[in-house]
């Protein structure tokens, strides 16, 4: 626009914005100091009591602690911390992404039934050590889980091209897909024997349990592909939130970038999952708390979102062994029971409108 | 100074032709072309075709632009954003959807500088589910602006504006055309503004174009009939402006 077709007007949209921005640094550097105490909490938790010092000190001087100690903090408690801590980023940045490019707050990967059938997935193997994956060797469960997530995604992709299907449908859909797989679910626990029922409930619970360092890196890798391309994205993605018709006037080429991101987030839902079973509440809670904090700009709202869901997961990890002494309870169990009464506090004490 | 024509354009949804064979002779930089028509005439698809929003026939030539990827700007018709975006920050976002990667301090000046420009920058901070559908008319337009088009489509900008503001917003409009060589296609409804701020007009109804040349040409009784099936006569006001006056409809 020139200087001659505007009137002389006080600049100070400018300053406001720039005042804007800093706070919502400020909020990203308060939740990843509140992480990092989660995380020292965490691996501080456990049967065997130590010291946040001591924890502290194991953490950044391994070679100069004891020896069990040293074994407990890095072989045993350390992988599931940080599985925590990958695992509520991935959740929740797949539920902001999901609910960004279906434009609907419902959205996440537990309410469009990739979790459900990658619960599916995993119970075949369980049950009847069904092999949807040739050569998956140890991996059969996470790689069965994994496989039906993403046919699951293609599926809802599929419906998407369809002619007159709208952003509704689609949610429809994702929800008759929950049902669908949880009835299947159900029919596989029928047949299956007693011990593997067992294994299928405590799977669907979801678990850190049973992390191990590999694990730990195949999902951290997930994060690390996904997360620069939605960085690289974040002001078409951003655009996105204005509507279809207002994004496509923008030259954003609307139904490639959701095919895009539809993908990309089921991998990043997947791969969790299939590892430590069903968390179904981070990736729509902490989306939405974070947008709460910072905004539509994913530029904010994906870290926030990533800082959210793992410290979530964090506090969820340390209550879950600490709620039953001596024994550690599925986290997906600590995970809603935590995070829908914050969810709703943050709702009814805002007092606006998160969507 | 850049040039549009169209020829033959055409688009089909399913089985149903929505426009067929529009072909606007040379529009060129400086002029207001004023899009009329019916409801479900096919302007909204006629922008969207030249925006190149939708498949179809026909072609769309851009002459002197200077990114001809960029040249274009199209503002479609009845944004009802729920996102949690401050009016600055959905400004920039179109801004940024043009410009690098990076956030740089021209960004937010020339956010700062359309805002201004378009009287709404008492407005930066709100958020636009709070905006009325003026205002958000307007912020749309901002969203055009920013990106420094030279060729603008905009799909009845003004339905939602009140009168004062329709003025206003028209005459910002003719005044970008005039100083930046900018050549502006809006789809209207009140034949009144298109008489006064457009020089050409073009009348679309079922998908076809009726009519395109310079207003007064166009803006006739026999075409207003024929279109939109009323009774109407252009007269010279006591200060020799023309004005529109519908009698009845058909």
């Amino acid at each position: 626009m020139s200087d001659a077709s505007i009137n002389a007007a006080p600049i100070v949209g400018r300053s406001t914005y720039r005042a804007l921005s800093s706070r919502r640094h400020f909020v990203l550097v308060a939740l990843s100091f509140a992480l990092c105490m989660a995380f020292v909490g965490d691996v501080a938790t456990g049967p065997a009591s130590y010291g946040v010092a001591d924890i502290v000190r194991t953490l950044l001087t391994p070679a100069e602690a004891d020896a069990q100690m040293r074994v407990i903090v890095w072989s045993i408690r350390m992988p599931s911390a940080l599985m925590a801590v990958v695992v509520g980023m991935a959740l929740a940045i797949g539920g902001a992404q999901i609910q960004t490019i279906l434009n609907n707050p419902l959205a996440s990967p537990f309410t469009l039934g990739i979790s459900a059938g990658a619960s599916f997935g995993a119970a075949l193997a369980l049950a009847f050590g069904v092999a949807l994956v040739p050569l998956a060797g140890d991996y059969v469960i996470a790689a069965n889980a994994f496989a039906v997530a993403m046919v699951t995604a293609l599926l809802i992709h599929l419906a998407s091209l369809r002619r007159g299907a709208s952003i509704q449908t689609i949610v429809l859909l994702g929800i008759a897909l929950v049902f669908s797989f949880n009835t299947a679910l159900a029919i596989t626990q029928y047949f299956a024997d007693q011990q593997a029922v067992a294994a299928i409930v405590f799977w669907t619970m979801g678990s850190l349990t049973k992390t191990t360092w590999p694990k730990l890196a195949i999902t951290a890798l997930a994060l690390c592909l996904t997360l620069p391309i939605f960085l690289h994205r974040r002001w078409q993605l951003t655009a996105l939130r204005l509507g279809e018709a207002q994004a496509a006037s923008f030259g954003i080429p609307v139904r490639r970038l959701r095919l895009e991101t539809l993908i990309l987030v089921s991998l990043l839902s997947a791969i969790p999952v299939a590892f430590v079973g069903t968390i179904g509440f981070i990736g729509l809670v902490g989306p939405h708390i974070a947008r709460m904090m910072v905004g539509e700009d994913q530029r904010f709202l994906l870290p926030a979102s990533a800082l959210t869901g793992a410290l979530i997961m964090s506090l969820s990890s340390v209550l879950a062994k600490i709620v039953v002494p001596g024994a550690a309870l599925p986290i997906g169990i600590v995970t809603a029971a935590i995070g829908l009464p914050v969810f709703l506090y943050l709702i009814l004490k805002s007092g606006r409108e998160i969507w | 100074m850049v040039a549009l024509s169209t020829f033959r354009l055409g688009v089909m949804f399913g089985a149903r032709q929505v426009l067929r064979d529009v072909t606007l002779a040379r529009c060129n930089g400086g002029e207001v072309v004023a899009v009329i028509g019916p409801n479900a005439a096919g302007k909204s698809t006629l922008f969207r075709r030249i925006a190149g929003l939708v498949p179809g026939s026909g072609e769309c030539r851009i002459e002197g632009a200077r990114d001809p990827g960029r040249a274009i700007a199209y503002m479609p018709q009845g944004q009802t954003a729920t996102a949690v975006l401050t009016v600055f920050e959905a400004v920039l976002l179109a801004r940024k959807q043009i410009s690098r990667w990076h956030l740089r301090d021209n960004d937010l000046t020339e956010v700062d500088l359309v805002l201004s420009g378009l009287g709404i920058a008492h407005l930066a901070d709100e958020e636009l589910p709070e905006l009325s559908g003026g205002q958000r008319q307007l912020v749309g337009l901002a969203q055009c602006l920013v990106r420094n088009p030279q060729v603008l489509l905009l799909d009845e900008p003004t339905s939602a504006l009140d009168l004062h503001r329709q003025l206003e917003v028209m005459r910002g409009i003719r005044n970008l055309a005039l100083d930046n060589g900018m050549l502006v296609l809006i789809a209207l409804h009140d034949l009144n503004l298109a008489l006064k701020f457009s020089d050409k007009v073009a009348v679309l109804a079922e998908g076809t174009l009726q009519a395109f040349g310079p207003t007064a040409d166009v803006l006739t009784s026999e075409i207003l009939a024929k279109t939109f099936r009323v009774n109407a006569r252009v007269e010279a006001c006591s200060r020799g402006m023309p004005h529109l006056i519908v009698d009845d409809s058909i």
